[in-house]
C-alpha cells in the first residue's frame, strides 16, 4: 500500500534520513520508533509530502488518502469543534448539506457527540486529541498517519487515545503508522515496528519480535527502559540478554527459552497484576547466573 | 472662545479618525498578511519581495509624521484637491499609521503556532481559505489590541496635523489656545482628547473580550 525506497532526506547539509526502505500494509499498525531527534517524525512527513525529500521513492496506491494527527493537537482555537473537522472538507467534493452529517458521524466514531459546539480551550488534551482524530478521519480517508500522537497526554489518557485508534482500525480497516518514542504503547498496539536511529532503520519486524530479539544498542536502550530494567544489556557472545534492576519490592523472574509470543503475554499477565516482571530470554544457566549476578548487586 | 469652532474641531477630530482607522484597518491587515505571506515559505515564500516590502515599510515607519505629512503635499493635493482641511490630512495619516498596524498585524501572524502553516497542507487548503479561515480567525483578538494602539495613534497624529492647517481639535487648541492665549482653550481640547482615546479603548476592549478565546 506505501512503499518507500532508499529514502533520503537532507536538511541544510546534513542528511537526517539516510536510505530508508520500508513497506507498511493495508489494514497494518505501523510503529516508527526512536529516540527525539532520530528522524521518524521527517519520515512520517515524507510520507504525506509534509516534507520533500531528496532521493528515493514513494510509492502509493492509487487513491490512497491520508488523515494526519499532530502531536500538540494543532487545533484551530477560535473555531468549535465541528468547525474545526469541517475544515477538512473545504476542498473536498462533499456538497454544503452533507457536511454536518458527515462531522456529526465522525464525531460519534470518536465519542464527542455532545461537544460539537464547545471551542477547543474548554477540552481535556484527550478530548482535543479526539477532535484531532476525527479531523483527520472526516474527509473519508485510508491511512492514518499519527506524529507522536499521545506524547502530550498522561498515560490513562494516552491509553485511551490508543484503544480509540484500535477500534477505528478495526471498525474501518484503517491503516495506521504511529510515530511515538514511547515503547509501552507501541508494545500493545503496533502489528510491525521500525526503529530508527540517525534517519536509518536499525530494526524493523513484528513487535514481538522486534521486542523479543532486540539487536540494535538503540532497541535494547529503548526497550530495556520500557521493561522496567534500568540496564538491558545483550551479551553478543553468548547471546544472552541480561536484565537489571535496582527494583526491589514484588519481582518475578521469568525464563523463556522459547523466544515467541509468551513474552509479551508473560510480561503483560504480571504487570497487570501489579507485579514487576523480567523476561529473560535465554537458558537455564543464563538465569541462574542471572539470579546471582542480582543477588550480589553485579 | 467660540463654541461652534470647538464642536467643528470635535467633529472633524472624530470624522478624521474614523475615516484613517476604517482604511489603516483593510489596508493595513492586508499589508501585514502580505509581509508574513512572502516570508513563510508554505504561503507566497518571496524572500527578495517581502525585503523590498518590508523595508517600504520601515522607510514609511522611520519618517517623523510632521515631515510625512509636508513630504505628500504634492501627492494630497493630487488625491483630495487642496492641502488644508480635515479630507487633507487623511492620505498622510493613512500612509504613515498603515505600515505601522500592517508590521503589527505581521508581527501577529509570526507568534501564532507554526504548526497552524502545516495544517494548511495537511487539510489541502487554498492560501486564502489558509489565511482567512485559519490564521486571521486565530489572531483577530490580538490584531484588535493592536488595533487599539493604532486608533489612538492616528488621534495623535490628527491633533499633530491640525497644526498646519488639517482642522480638528489640534488646530483648535492651537489656534485658539497658544495664538490667542486662551487656556481654557487648551484645557477643554485636552479633555476631549481625552474622553476620545478613553471611549475608543474601553470599548475595544469590551469588543476583544466578547470575540476572545484564549
Amino acid at each position: 500500500m506505501i512503499e518507500l525506497v532508499n529514502v533520503s532526506k537532507v536538511f541544510a547539509d546534513t542528511p537526517v534520513i539516510n536510505n530508508v526502505s520500508l513497506s507498511v500494509n493495508r489494514g497494518e499498525i505501523f510503529g516508527l520508533i526512536g529516540l527525539s531527534g532520530a528522524g521518524k517524525s521527517t519520515l512520517l512527513r515524507i510520507i504525506n509530502g509534509l516534507e520533500t525529500k531528496s532521493s528515493g521513492e514513494v510509492n502509493v496506491s492509487d487513491g490512497v488518502k491520508f488523515g494526519f494527527v499532530f502531536q500538540n493537537f494543532n487545533l484551530v482555537n477560535s473555531l468549535t469543534v465541528s468547525e474545526n473537522i469541517s475544515l477538512a472538507l473545504l476542498n473536498s467534493e462533499v456538497a454544503d448539506s452533507e457536511i454536518k452529517s458527515k462531522v456529526d458521524k465522525v464525531l460519534q466514531l470518536v465519542g464527542l457527540e455532545a461537544y460539537a459546539e464547545v471551542k477547543p480551550s474548554k477540552l481535556s488534551g484527550g478530548q482535543k486529541q479526539r477532535v484531532g482524530i476525527a479531523r483527520a478521519l472526516v474527509a473519508g480517508v485510508d491511512v492514518l498517519l499519527c506524529d507522536e500522537a499521545t506524547s502530550a497526554l498522561d498515560p490513562f489518557t494516552a491509553g485511551e487515545i490508543i484503544s480509540l485508534l484500535d477500534d477505528l482500525n478495526q471498525k474501518l480497516g484503517l491503516t495506521i503508522i504511529f510515530v511515538s518514542h514511547q515503547l509501552e504503547i507501541v508494545r500493545d498496539f503496533c502489528d510491525r515496528i521500525a526503529i530508527i536511529d540517525k534517519g536509518s532503520i536499525c530494526e524493523i519486524g513484528t513487535t514481538i519480535d522486534v521486542f523479543s530479539k532486540p539487536k540494535s544498542p538503540v532497541s535494547l536502550k529503548l526497550l530495556g527502559n520500557v521493561l522496567g530494567f534500568d540496564t538491558y544489556l545483550n551479551d553478543e557472545q553468548t547471546g544472552m540478554i541480561t536484565c537489571y534492576s535496582r527494583t526491589e519490592i514484588n519481582e518475578c523472574i521469568k525464563l523463556i527459552t522459547n523466544r515467541d509470543i509468551e513474552l509479551l503475554a508473560t510480561y503483560q499477565h504480571h504487570t497487570k497484576q501489579g507485579i514487576f516482571a523480567h523476561i529473560f530470554v535465554g537458558q537455564t544457566q543464563d538465569v541462574e547466573q542471572f539470579i546471582v549476578r542480582r543477588t550480589y548487586g553485579l | 472662545m467660540d463654541y461652534n469652532q470647538l464642536y467643528t474641531a470635535l467633529f472633524e477630530t472624530i470624522y478624521v479618525a474614523l475615516i484613517v482607522s476604517t482604511l489603516v484597518f483593510g489596508l493595513g491587515i492586508w499589508l501585514g498578511v502580505l509581509l508574513f505571506s512572502l516570508e513563510s515559505d508554505k504561503l507566497l515564500g518571496s524572500p527578495r519581495l517581502y525585503k523590498v516590502l518590508s523595508s517600504f515599510v520601515n522607510v514609511m515607519r522611520a519618517i517623523p509624521f510632521i515631515i510625512l505629512l509636508i513630504l505628500l503635499m504634492p501627492f494630497t493635493n493630487f488625491i483630495v484637491g487642496r492641502i488644508t482641511g480635515a479630507n487633507a490630512a487623511i492620505p498622510a495619516l493613512v500612509v504613515s499609521v498603515a505600515p505601522m498596524f500592517a508590521r503589527l498585524v505581521e508581527n501577529t501572524l509570526l507568534d501564532l503556532p507554526p504548526s497552524l502553516l502545516e495544517l494548511g497542507t495537511v487539510l489541502k487548503l487554498k492560501r486564502m481559505q489558509l489565511i482567512r479561515k485559519v490564521l486571521l480567525k486565530e489572531a483577530f483578538p490580538a490584531i484588535l489590541g493592536n488595533f487599539t494602539t493604532v486608533v489612538i495613534a492616528t488621534i495623535g497624529y490628527s491633533a499633530m496635523a491640525g497644526v498646519i492647517g488639517a482642522g480638528g481639535l489640534g488646530s483648535f487648541a492651537y489656534t485658539y489656545g497658544f495664538q490667542r492665549n486662551n487656556q481654557l482653550a487648551v484645557l477643554l481640547s485636552t479633555a476631549l482628547i481625552l474622553i476620545i482615546v478613553f471611549g475608543v479603548e474601553i470599548s475595544m476592549k469590551k469588543i476583544i473580550r466578547k470575540i476572545d478565546y484564549r
